[in-house]
């Protein structure tokens, strides 16, 4: 602590604790990051332009899997239904995670029960609740047997089509995956003061109304959390659609990482794998930095002007 | 499976084995597009039923309909009796009956030849040098000692030794047994499924080729394309 004040010129003599930390602090973190996700990243970049079946040594390929990838029908459709999974994932989750957390931050008198079941989903493994959905949608021995006529699937034959399968990674992930964005809107909601909506209800705004003029604007901030950690997560599902549909019918259901796990660990071209990941890699971040600068979330400016 | 056997009904061992050796190109035999088009017709006539596209292999779904008399026939290699042993014990004592797959009109291969993997190969890497190389050998003595080909046994598989025959009467079921041995016996050729027997990088492709032809996503001309292009 002494030494601390001694070298820190702004922090006042006697009072070390208060000054702002230094770099110091940030180092077990960033340490964490440098091991864990930049030196990985560097080394599939670099293994992006080799040959490599894992075991050997990696041959230097030069472009080649640069090009294989710009002409690979597979990769253009996976890119394709990614890209597709992602805007539907936001489509179908953002409105019912919306309500369901403004409800959910209310005191209705079941409120506390209700909201522990919602959020059941989240705290299972997405591979343990991947497998039931898939027991529920075997078409002979499944749910899906009995209730797929009315659904459309006259044989239960669910995952056997391309729509019925892509469908169902969009439904289990949203099942899964709601509860979470919920909970983020929850406390946003909560955190909207009591006092807007009370000069609402004065000034003659209904439930409604004040939805829209009161909660929306002030979640505005919450919306662009939820929607950065919803875009993310969608570009990089994997869990569920290995164990749900492997990526079939055919390779209707084959998006970019689980590609890239074909390509890597079935195939065991290694180096290719990692060219997939690069542009997964590069997709997601540019993805989610737009999506943060258009939304003007980088200024941080504040929902309460003028409060 | 399927499509192995086809392939080697309409064409012959010859036929893999020039693909194997020769490379991709040797895919475009009239046998292979001959196998397709069976496939799709086949299919056509519901022989897979309706919504086999979702029927699972590795849950047991297509086993369990197999044992549950929802399915008639089921071709799978010599590991399904000991599959459904341990799962439908009743089933695999007094349900289960057994045959080869059978010639096709216009065929050139020998019906008694077999494809899958009635017994896998044990590898030693050459490199692998002293204690290690010591140990890789003795771990495949032990494997074909008498007490290994007598576990294989109780647990319902058949060893393809050539000196087994004598503990095939111990099997739970000695005529599936020797039905089983002499198949592999008298084969006089042994295709190894292809996704063992070609290099992993071709396993994925050629699985997506399958899935494809068999879901009516690749016509049979297609599917010749696509196993020229892997």
């Amino acid at each position: 602590m002494a030494d601390a004040a001694k070298s820190g010129g702004r922090v006042s003599v006697g009072r070390a604790g208060v000054g702002r930390p230094g770099v110091v602090w940030a180092l077990p973190g960033a340490l964490f990051f440098v091991f864990f996700a930049v030196a990985p990243m560097v080394l599939v970049g670099a293994l992006a332009f080799t040959d490599w079946d894992g075991i050997g040594t990696p041959s230097w390929t030069g472009m080649s899997n640069w090009s294989r990838l710009w002409d690979d029908p597979e990769t253009h459709q996976a890119i394709w239904l990614s890209l597709v999974l992602t805007v539907l994932t936001w489509v179908f989750q953002t409105p019912l995670a919306l309500l369901l957390g403004v409800w959910a931050a209310g005191r209705q008198r079941n409120r506390a029960v209700l909201s522990a079941i919602f959020f059941l989903p989240l705290l299972g493994s997405s591979v343990a609740l991947a497998l039931v959905w898939k027991s529920l949608l075997d078409p002979n021995f499944g749910l899906i047997a009995d209730i797929g006529p009315a659904l459309g699937f006259a044989d239960g034959d669910l995952l056997g089509s391309s729509k019925g399968a892509f469908g169902a990674v969009l439904f289990v992930t949203a099942w899964q995956f709601i509860p979470l964005h919920t909970l983020i809107y929850q406390g946003g909601a909560r955190a909207i003061p009591r006092s807007l909506y009370d000069a609402a209800a004065i000034d003659g705004a209904g439930t409604v109304r004040q939805f829209f003029s009161i909660t929306l604007p002030q979640l505005r901030n919450t919306i662009v959390t939820s929607s950065v950690i919803m875009v993310v997560g969608a570009l990089t599902f994997f869990d569920t659609v290995l164990i749900l549909t492997k990526g079939g019918p055919g390779t209707d259901t084959t998006i970019v990482p689980y590609l890239m796990y074909k390509n890597g660990f079935q195939a065991f071209d290694l180096g290719y794998a990692s060219a997939v990941a690069t542009i997964l890699v590069v997709v997601a971040t540019t993805v989610s930095l737009l999506l943060v600068r258009l939304t003007g979330f980088a200024a941080m400016r504040s929902t309460r002007e003028g409060m | 499976m399927w499509v192995e056997y086809l392939v080697d009904r309409y064409g012959g061992a010859g036929v893999f084995q020039k693909i194997q050796s020769q490379g991709m190109a040797a895919w475009d035999n009239p046998a292979v597009l001959k196998t397709a088009q069976t496939v799709r017709d086949l299919v056509g006539r519901g022989a897979f039923g309706k919504n086999y596209k979702s029927v699972n292999y590795t849950a047991d779904g297509a086993s369990t309909l197999f044992a549950k008399g929802k399915a008639a026939m089921h071709l799978m290699g010599s590991w399904e009796y000991a599959n459904q042993k341990s799962n439908q014990p009743a089933f695999a004592k007094s349900g289960l009956g057994w045959t080869t797959f059978p010639a096709v009109p216009g065929g050139s291969g020998d019906p008694k030849s077999v494809v899958g993997n009635p017994t896998n190969y044990w590898s030693v890497n050459a490199k692998v040098k002293g204690d290690k190389q010591k140990a890789a050998i003795e771990f495949m003595k032990f494997a074909a000692e008498q007490d290994y080909s007598k576990d294989l046994i109780a647990n319902g598989d058949v060893p393809t030794t050539s000196d087994a025959t004598s503990l095939l009467g111990e099997h739970e079921n000695p005529d599936y047994a020797r039905f089983q041995y002499d198949l592999v016996k008298q084969a006089p050729d042994f295709t190894l499924s292809w996704d063992q027997a070609l290099p992993a990088k071709y396993t994925p492709p050629l699985h997506t080729a399958v899935q494809k032809l068999f879901n009516g996503q690749l016509s049979p001309a297609g599917f010749v394309d696509a196993l020229k292009g892997m």
